[in-house]
């Protein structure tokens, strides 16, 4: 039971909880609502089982006949807010610009709201996402263009295959989104793996073939990291082979592209002139990393122990740096580790409490400056400007795990939203901004480094799009940057979806077998630390008063948005300061 | 919550937020205007509209985004915008200017950007300054793949009384000429406060 609201309502809710609580549900139910409410209500009901996006905002919009069926049915009230709230949340997501080729973010944006047990296939969307067109087609009447980026992402047979496809059409049409992209992702990762191990050919006519074989659209995020990357290792080739005599050509002739760029570091390593020595570094940015090159456990154990020290040093005197550092300050840990991100640059871990700064990011910043490890952890200098390198991303993980910290002192279940996104690549671009105009050393690093590394590039456009507004950032980080994730708004719907069914079910259960779940069920700390998909995959698992604590805290939004105003109100308004303030004089740059 | 009006085949429809159009829209457009008279302009029909109104009131920043063709990778879109005095973002149209017509620490070419001068000129006989920006965005910032498109941007600043309205025109470079006409129309009948 939502004990706040309780406290603080009036004696008519006071009377309905107490009602409630002698399992005379509906008759204080009825008692509480007037004649006209009720109507209401069953016009609200009626009209969201229908998938009706209009009512199931106004419903929302209607606080308080939502507060009165909270106090007297709160499994009901919290029923009906989950579709009301996915329903709103859909219509938000599709009105949202689309891009043509955005359809993988769009149709992971989808497959995360419709699917088993979605609050959504409650209205009849789901888990098949077929019934999506015609509730566009009812509700919202978008452009064609739009449609068919919809039909794309859902990836409607007819689409994927040609209409002159019929065999598995049946099949195909049985499977949720996430089911589909999963067969097309195998597909498309097989035939590239093909390609990487076997074939040799890397000129452009080639690279413009592979860069429109419709295959490699169906490729998850990581193996579309891995795609581009085999382009950029094939454009590095076409470029390098400029500059190779004929004998040196034939050495590469051949061979499948790693082992071209293998040969090719060989053949450019400590280019003296110019040219040779750019091509050197685009050539040391692509391939992967020498036996010598690579960090051995040791190594990997002494420089993280180097560039958490490091870090620290670095980001102090800055307004994102100083406020991570009195978060640490206040006794939370801090853990830097090295480790393979699988795709990604950095991330802090909950579970661990570490933040994990990718080795292959790091393998490729001592590839560009010709440093191997050893000689890096033997030079303070070197680790210090390594440190400056992957600060932007510390500070970005830093946030994260002040994200986690926050709700775990607030005694509230926090999904990961992109509303944390938000937030953290906001710090990372205010942190940027702020080192690029008082640190001179960082600023010529980067201006180096973006020549060199996509890596560079991107925390350069980060900083240039949220210098450009905050406004307009927060829309590019929820549509661009983040798309994969559930915003606040559907992580919490989702998750009161599940909850309230499994109470409801609960109701129904002999009193035994409840008492022995409760006994034996997942308690609240281990619900706590679930993600979004853990725990609406296993409430049938958790115990009662678990799932009515989560209720509990997710019913109270306010609680939530507030935080997220709040943190990006912050960043806007320091932001101003930052490119207000003067640049320090030399020698006051922060101390390493 | 975020309030969202999306209209569609504005074809011969009133807005929400219309008031009586102050002449005939040309063939193919329709006339909008802000609520507060805050500008009106002449909008392609066929393009879809987007307004944010809970993000309006509390930044202060009155925009609607239109969205037309898609094209490649990226689409074809025109904002045309007010910044109220007390905007969230920008305290002048020069600190706007100065903040969109470089980069982040003052640069006008770079690996990922390329920006044409800001020029003086009038629109609509009101003052205004014009600028180009060419920008390498990145599609995935947050892994380590590579792929991006390369799209083009053009802007109208025009102060106001009080704040400044801003008209922005985003397009991939392919077809950055091939719809820029649609632009040129919305900024040939905007009418600021």
């Amino acid at each position: 039971m939502n004990m706040r609201s309780l406290k603080s309502g009036a004696n008519k809710g006071l009377l309905a909880a107490v009602l409630f609580c002698f399992a005379a549900t509906g008759a204080a139910f009825a008692q509480d609502l007037t004649k006209e409410e009720s109507a209401a209500l069953k016009n609200y009901e009626a009209a969201i089982s229908s998938a009706d996006p209009v009512a199931a905002k106004k419903f929302l919009e209607d606080g308080g006949l939502a507060d009165k069926l909270r106090l007297a049915e709160p499994e009901h009230a919290a029923n009906l807010v989950a579709k009301a709230q996915a329903l709103t949340d859909l219509e938000q997501l599709l009105d949202r610009t689309w891009r043509a080729a955005q359809d993988m973010e769009l149709s992971r944006a989808l497959s995360l709201r419709i699917d088993f047990n979605k609050p959504l296939e409650k209205v009849g969307i789901g888990p098949a996402p077929e019934p999506l067109l015609a509730w566009m087609k009812k509700y919202k009447k978008y452009s064609d263009a739009k449609t068919r980026t919809v039909k794309k992402a859902i990836r409607e047979f007819e689409t994927v295959f040609g209409t002159a496809a019929v065999a598995g059409k049946v099949q195909w049409n049985a499977a949720t989104i996430r089911e589909r992209n999963a067969l097309l992702s195998e597909k498309a990762a097989q035939t590239l793996e093909q390609l990487i191990n076997y074939e040799t050919k890397t000129d452009k006519a080639f690279q413009d073939q592979l860069k429109s074989a419709d295959i490699f659209r169906y490729l998850d995020p990581a193996g579309r990291a891995r795609f581009e990357r085999y382009l950029n290792q094939m454009a590095t080739v076409e470029l390098a082979k400029t500059r190779l005599s004929v004998p040196q050509e034939d050495r590469i002739k051949g061979q499948p592209i790693e082992q071209q760029m293998y040969l090719l570091g060989s053949l450019f390593d400590n280019s003296k002139n110019r040219g040779a020595a750019s091509i050197e570094r685009k050539v040391d940015s692509a391939r992967a990393s020498r036996p010598g090159e690579t960090l051995s456990f040791q190594n990997n154990q002494l420089l993280a122990g180097m560039l958490q020290t490091g870090v620290v040093g670095e980001v102090k005197g800055t307004v994102a740096g100083d406020k991570i550092l009195k978060f640490y300050r206040s006794g939370a840990k801090l853990s830097v580790a090295i480790e393979s991100c699988r795709g990604c640059y950095a991330k802090y871990e909950p579970s661990t409490g570490k933040i994990v700064l990718d080795s292959e990011m790091i393998q490729q910043y001592l590839r560009v400056n010709n440093i191997n490890a050893e000689t890096l952890l033997k030079n303070k200098t070197q680790v210090a400007a390594l440190a400056k390198y992957v600060s932007p991303m510390f500070v970005h993980e830093a946030t994260h795990q002040m994200q986690h910290d926050w709700a775990a002192r607030a005694r509230i279940y926090k999904p990961y939203v992109q509303e944390d996104e938000i937030e953290s690549a906001s710090m990372e671009a205010l942190y940027t901004t702020e080192k690029m105009k008082k640190d001179k050393k960082f600023k010529n690093l980067f201006l180096k480094m973006e020549k060199n590394t996509t890596y560079a590039q991107k925390r350069i456009e980060t900083m240039n799009r949220f210098n450009e507004g905050s406004v307009k950032f927060d829309k590019t980080v929820r549509q661009v940057y983040y798309y994969g994730i559930p915003s606040f708004d559907a992580a919490s719907s989702q998750i009161l979806s599940a909850i309230s069914a499994e109470l409801e079910r609960r109701k129904a259960m002999p009193a035994a077998d409840r008492t022995a779940l409760d006994q034996s069920g997942a308690g609240l700390n281990d619900a706590m630390d679930m993600t979004v998909t853990e725990l609406t995959g296993s409430v049938a698992d958790i115990k009662t008063d678990a799932l009515r604590k989560i209720q509990d805290d997710l019913l109270h939004k306010a609680v939530y948005t507030g935080h997220y105003e709040s943190a990006s109100d912050w960043t806007g308004s320091m932001l101003g300061t930052v490119r207000t303030s003067a640049a320090p004089k030399r020698g006051a740059v922060p101390a390493l | 919550m975020i309030k969202t009006i999306l209209i569609l085949s504005l074809a011969g429809g009133a807005f929400a937020g219309d008031k009586s159009a102050p002449k005939a829209a040309g063939a193919g457009y329709t006339r909008f205007n802000m609520e507060n008279n805050y500008f009106n302009c002449e909008i392609p029909k066929t393009w879809e509209l987007k307004r944010d109104k809970q993000a309006e009131a509390k930044s202060k920043i009155y925009e609607i985004e239109l969205l037309g063709p898609r094209v490649g990778k990226a689409p074809v879109m025109i904002y045309a915008a007010y910044y109220a005095k007390d905007n969230r973002d920008f305290k002048t149209y020069s600190d706007f200017i100065e903040r969109n017509a470089k980069d982040a620490i003052g640069r006008t070419e770079t690996p990922t950007r390329k920006y044409t001068p800001v020029k003086k000129s009038a629109l609509n006989r009101k003052k205004a300054f014009r600028f180009e920006r060419e920008v390498k965005e990145f599609l995935h910032p947050e892994s380590d793949s590579e792929e991006f498109v390369l799209v083009k941007e053009k802007f109208y600043v025009l102060p106001a009384k009080e704040g400044f309205h801003v008209l922005h025109y985003y397009a991939p470079k392919s077809v950055f000429a091939k719809h820029l006409r649609v632009f040129n129309k919305l900024a040939s009948t905007f009418k600021g406060l």
